[in-house]
């Protein structure tokens, strides 16, 4: 699919306001999301044709169970009249999920380059480390380190406070 | 699959800025690839919440970490212990031998030379010379400055002023690597007096001392020299000497009537070119937390997790009743920030510099 030189758009205000893009994620799955809550993406911001038509912007990088909630996300996060408390409580309930998935928006978040979603998942996974030690951070990431004997030697000197 | 190790470079510094110094530590026990994305150069030790040091005694230092509550012990070489500007360092002593520069985190500790051991001959050396004097003067550490955190790769200039037990004695400074203190030679027209403040700022040794003298130190003729005379108008108060958002800050703690808990803290931007002293307002994103030996300032801004500490505040211990306070700048008022009343009460930097260590045998830093 070829794709017109993108627009220029120094301000993100929606050419047609009610206009819906469509994207296509990377198992073929095809979305529709309005053009202000895609503004949210710097990334689709900077795909989005100036006229009025368009074919789906293909997003090799998300599949379509993540793409599904990342439309969700942006659409809330345009909705208009949504007071500052309640969108907070939304954000939390909408990150009270399996760390896989965490870590699926984390990176559809960065690809898309959505500030917003990216900023509430890094928050979580922060979250997630805090009181925990090196060996707990890793059980709960299932992270399997191999650190050199050197760097070993360094990290245990560095956290030996943690465990006198 | 997903796998946590491999996440983004640029994701997992996004994530290290968030965490406050303990997490931000284990953080970096994880992997290799999360180790990787803390390197110097993409944090700042100014941007997360300071902790305190709230015991040191009989070869062990605890500290506090506000934001968490826990308490970490660490074995440090020596019993009397007091903060260095270089973050992360502190400097240990034996009563008043034995100093050592040391980084509870990292462990690594850097013995200074005796401080009878003075290269060049001068008329504080004689003072010093000769057993019997010594023992009856009892020179010590008054103040002491780094020009840089410690480190195996560059070398760094340890400047300290000696107190002795009739009064003050002098500066003397040694170069990482030498063996022995360098004195500096006293300057004429500047009356010798207790230094209450010694840092090293932008590139300078500045010093001040009990007549509000600031006086910098001259690294061609060896000699410090007098920039200005500080604090007219101030007479109930204790100066702090730091550096805040790239300038020179002389913060006065000021008590209340008859020697009462500190009532107001003022601030003074100095200007060392120009010789002159301006009063500052507001420090802005910025915050000052004194220590008696060093001071330092935080900054608030996108790259910084400084939770529990506000902006435009002054964290300082009042010595009256040994709280640890803040003063806000916006309205003047003193609030507790940590009630208990424990000693050697110091803010402490305790996020180390990223310079590694080999150990070697000769001279030189060693691993406790």
């Amino acid at each position: 699919m070829s794709s017109s030189p993108p627009p220029s758009s120094a301000a993100a205000s929606p050419s047609c306001p009610k206009k819906m893009i469509a994207l296509r994620s990377s198992d073929g799955e095809t979305f529709e999301i309005e053009e202000a809550a895609a503004l949210q993406s710097k990334t689709l911001e900077n795909m989005i044709d100036e006229d009025c038509a368009g074919t789906p912007i293909p997003l090799p990088n998300v599949t379509g169970k993540i793409l599904a909630k990342v439309v969700e996300f942006c659409s809330k996060h345009a909705e208009p009249g949504v007071d500052d408390e309640s969108l907070r409580a939304w954000d939390a309930e909408f990150v009270n999920v399996e760390q896989a998935t965490v870590f699926d928006y984390i990176l559809a978040a960065n690809f898309l380059e959505i500030p917003t979603l990216l900023n509430l998942t890094c928050n979580v996974v922060a979250d997630m480390i805090r009181g925990k030690t090196p060996d707990e951070i890793r059980k709960f990431f299932n992270i399997k380190s191999i650190f050199s004997p050197e760097e070993e030697e360094e990290v245990r000197r560095e956290n030996h406070w943690a465990f006198e | 699959m997903v796998n946590w190790e491999e996440l983004p470079r640029e994701i997992l510094e996004l994530i290290a800025r968030r965490l406050a110094i303990e997490d931000f530590l284990a953080f970096r026990g994880v992997c290799t690839s999360w180790r990787s994305t803390t390197a110097k150069e993409t944090y700042d030790t100014k941007s997360k919440t300071p902790w305190l040091m709230i015991y040191a005694d009989n070869q062990r230092a605890e500290f506090r970490s506000p934001t968490t509550g826990r308490i970490y012990p660490m074995q440090v070489p020596g019993s009397h212990v007091r903060t260095l500007s270089a973050p992360g360092w502190i400097l240990a002593s034996q009563g008043d031998r034995d100093y050592h520069i040391f980084n509870p985190l990292s462990r690594v500790s850097i013995e200074l030379p005796a401080l009878k051991k003075l290269r060049r001959k001068s008329r504080l050396r004689v003072q010093l010379d000769g057993p019997k004097r010594l023992q009856r003067r009892h020179p010590r550490i008054n103040r002491i400055a780094l020009s840089s955190g410690p480190s195996s790769t560059r070398s760094y200039v340890v400047m300290i002023h000696i107190h002795q037990s009739l009064g003050p004695l002098g500066f003397a400074f040694h170069r990482s690597g030498d063996d022995a203190w360098t004195a500096v030679s006293p300057t004429m027209y500047l009356r010798r007096s207790t230094v209450l403040q010694l840092i090293y700022y932008d590139g300078l040794f500045v010093a001040l001392d009990a007549n509000k003298q600031i006086m910098t130190f001259n690294k061609r003729n060896h000699r410090m020299e007098s920039r200005l005379i500080l604090g007219q108008n101030i007479f109930e108060g204790h100066p702090y000497l730091v550096e805040c958002s790239g300038s020179l800050l002389a913060a006065w703690t000021m008590w209340g009537e008859g020697y009462g808990p500190v009532k107001e803290i003022r601030v003074f931007k100095v200007d060392l070119e120009k010789g002159t002293e301006e009063e500052v307002k507001s420090l802005g994103n910025a915050s000052l937390f004194l220590n008696g030996n060093s001071s330092f300032s935080v900054e608030f801004n996108a790259e910084s997790c400084l939770l529990g500490v506000k902006p435009n505040h002054v964290y300082f211990m009042d010595n009256i009743d040994e709280k640890k306070k803040s003063y806000s700048m916006d309205n003047g008022e003193v609030e507790t920030y940590f009630d208990a009343i424990l000693s050697h009460d110091r803010f402490y930097f305790s996020l180390p510099e990223r310079e590694d260590f080999e150990e070697s045998t000769g001279v030189g830093p060693s691993s406790l």
